[in-house]
């Protein structure tokens, strides 16, 4: 097998994973070809809408696992390739320097013992950190199982490194991928964040750089969405958790693409792609919107709407909450508003330091008031009086409020959070 | 050639020395023009060869360009980064430019953050465009060895932003030198043996290399299209993504 025939193999086997960040790390430049680029580079667009950002493939899709809703599970029938060291570092170099990518992301079927893929991976990052000085973006995955001592020193070459969790509980890991062990997996998350905190803090009582930062640009996860009959509730609190206890950078929500037969799997025409949408709003309001993983489902409700934002699903939920008025209202309680965002939020309580704002204001300010209206006041009137429950929460459906919608194309003929498991 | 004029007109070359110096003039008096002749853009760039002498604009006691831009850094970082990125747009928005920095010298650093002013919108809207294209760009760019080894990436972007990109790729290039190409404008800006250069016309367009991609750019496309995954094909969110304009140096778009 040809690089080129390695490289689309391993490739495509590494497309299910949804990272693709370059962001976050403050790894300063190596004298060497490369630098970080804080804010991360989107150097391409597939044609599924993804960003490229980074040289994205296995080291090796041979695994010993076999768990059912993997493409690279043991018993699928699919051609089988490794990469050695050098190809990846070529590959890597050459792409960069032609600005194809900030860097490499690099993970592995589990081929051998946990140990020797670790150091495989982490070769490849070694020659690419020390004889090539490259200064780009390393994103390496933490095979679960390998010892801390590897961890560290992967920490040391990588800007991020990510150990997927996949399942969301022990009961879904034990039936789909039974010989992943969840102690494990948030074994190795615990040993990184704790790493990644005592780098931090001794990096700041250095003030300076003394040492290499352990995964400047911390670590993620990621989780399969509708493998298994896991509820958004289960996912949401899970992703709280992450963020909260464990200081992860990141969760990112992949819809399952059916990719075998498997009887433990659901029927599923298609991926649950608007699921994922709103998981991912609701994630987004964990991390800049200053809600709770408790707030965000109501305590009767298992699953977000498909129709509604989270953001929105809330806002009626609580009318107590509003109106919120335009002149007197903190940052965090705008952002509590349908329609108004970060950018809109901080807008309005700068532009409010001088002058006063009117309703006819909002919309220079970016906020979407075709959503806000029923919920902003302004000297103490509210901007327009809400309608029955019923009719509001169609008027702030993504039908009427021309949501994203190419972002969120629904599968037409795949309906949402239906399982079928056998 | 300012005389041409009607009274009340201020008049510059179109450079950024002139925009800065006439956006000085606007702060320190606190006073603005009712219109604006930008001579390059009303008469192209053959006016600005013929006249006497470069227009840098149009009033005596004008401070030049450096002088005029330390100063208004100094008033505030913010105004000023606004005024090159008005300039890169190359849209006609000197006289919000000019109105914004007249209130600026009356009442201060408060009026950037008065965003429901019409003029700072304005201002806002087409800064932000060309802050967007710089970071889409930051991305897009695909450079190409010449024969002599040098990387060189051509461009053709809505604004006059390829100068702006030269500090990104200087630090992402390390010590190596390359070059930057502005097709359609006819510029290049190139970092050759760790000095920075410029040059226009068909100086410029000779930095392209003659031919482009080669075995990496057919090892790029094969990485390109396994890494799609077809379950979640959507094209409309690609172009949306990646609008069309820019695909034509793209080596993963073309054949």
């Amino acid at each position: 097998m040809d690089l080129g025939d390695k490289l689309e193999l391993l490739a495509a086997s590494a497309r299910y994973d949804a990272s693709c960040a370059s962001s976050g790390s403050s790894r300063r430049p190596s004298g060497g070809l490369g630098a970080g680029s804080p804010a991360g580079v989107c150097h391409s667009w597939t044609g599924d809408g993804r960003c490229v950002s980074l040289l994205k493939v296995l080291y090796s899709n041979s695994c010993r696992k076999d768990c059912a809703y993997c493409a690279n599970r043991s018993s699928a029938d699919v051609p089988r390739a490794s990469f050695v060291p050098e190809e990846l570092v070529r590959l890597t170099i050459s792409f960069y320097k032609r600005n194809y990518i900030e860097g490499l992301f690099l993970s592995s079927g589990v081929f051998a013992d946990p140990d020797i893929v670790m150091e495989r991976l982490i070769d490849v990052a070694r020659i690419l950190r020390q004889r090539e000085r490259f200064g780009g973006y390393i994103h390496l995955k933490a095979i679960p199982g390998c010892g801390d001592a590897l961890l560290r020193k992967a920490g040391l070459y990588a800007d991020r490194l990510s150990a997927n969790i996949e399942l969301p509980t022990a009961s879904s890991l034990a039936r789909l991928a039974p010989e992943k062990s969840g102690a494990e997996i948030l074994g190795a998350m615990r040993f990184m964040g704790q790493a990644e905190a005592e780098s931090r803090e001794d990096s700041r009582r250095a003030q300076r750089y003394a040492a290499p930062r352990f995964a400047p640009a911390g670590q993620s996860t990621q989780l399969v969405i509708g493998a298994s009959p896991d509820d958004d509730r289960t996912i949401i609190r899970l992703a709280g958790a992450l963020y909260g206890r464990l200081g992860l950078r990141r969760v990112y929500y992949s819809a399952f693409v059916p990719v075998s037969s498997d009887p433990r799997l659901p029927l599923l025409r298609s991926p649950p792609l608007v699921r994922e949408h709103r998981l991912y709003q609701a994630d987004w309001l964990l991390r800049f919107y200053g809600f709770k993983a408790e707030e965000i489902l109501g305590e009767s409700e298992a699953n977000l709407p498909s129709d509604l934002d989270p953001k929105s699903a809330w806002a009626l939920r609580h009318p107590e909450f509003f109106p919120v008025d335009i002149a007197t209202a903190e940052y965090s309680e705008l952002l509590r508003v349908p329609g108004v965002g970060v950018t809109g939020a901080g807008r309005i309580i700068s532009t409010r330091r001088a002058r006063r704002i009117k309703p006819e204001d909002l919309p220079k300010l970016g906020i979407a008031l075709k959503r806000a209206k029923w919920f902003l006041a302004s000297n103490g009137r509210p901007l327009e009086a809400a309608p029955e429950l019923d009719r509001l929460k169609l008027l702030l459906s993504d039908a009427s409020c021309d949501g994203d919608s190419a972002s969120i194309r629904a599968p037409e003929s795949a309906p949402q959070l239906e399982f079928s498991f056998a | 050639m300012s005389g041409a004029y009607p009274r009340g007109t201020w008049s510059y070359d179109g450079s950024l020395e002139g925009l800065l110096a006439l956006s000085r003039r606007a702060y320190s008096e606190t006073t603005s023009p009712d219109a604006v002749a930008n001579a390059l853009a009303s008469e192209g760039e053959l006016f600005a060869l013929l006249g006497p002498e470069p227009l840098r604009s149009s009033q005596r006691g004008d401070l030049d360009g450096e002088t005029a831009g330390a100063e208004l850094r100094s008033f505030s970082g913010e105004l000023f980064d606004l005024i090159l990125r008005i300039w890169m747009s190359e849209e006609a928005l000197e006289l919000p430019l000019f109105r914004l920095c007249a209130q600026a010298g009356l009442r201060g650093t408060e009026v950037l953050a008065d965003h429901g002013s019409p003029d700072l919108r304005a201002l806002s809207k087409a800064s932000r465009r060309v802050v967007c294209e710089i970071h889409k760009l930051t991305g897009l760019a695909r450079f190409s060895p010449r024969e002599d080894g040098l990387y060189c990436a051509p461009l053709e972007p809505d604004a006059n932003i390829v100068a702006a990109l030269l500090p990104h790729f200087a630090r992402r290039f390390g010590i190596e030198d390359f070059a930057l190409v502005d097709v359609g404008r006819r510029l290049a800006f190139a970092r050759l043996g760790g000095r920075f250069e410029s040059a226009a016309g068909e100086e410029a367009l000779a930095f392209l290399p003659r031919a482009e991609g080669g075995e990496e750019a057919q090892l790029w496309r094969r990485y390109f299209k396994a890494a799609e995954n077809p379950a979640r094909r959507n094209p409309e969110l690609q172009r949306r993504l990646m609008p069309r304009r820019y695909w034509r140096y793209l080596p993963e778009l073309t054949l």
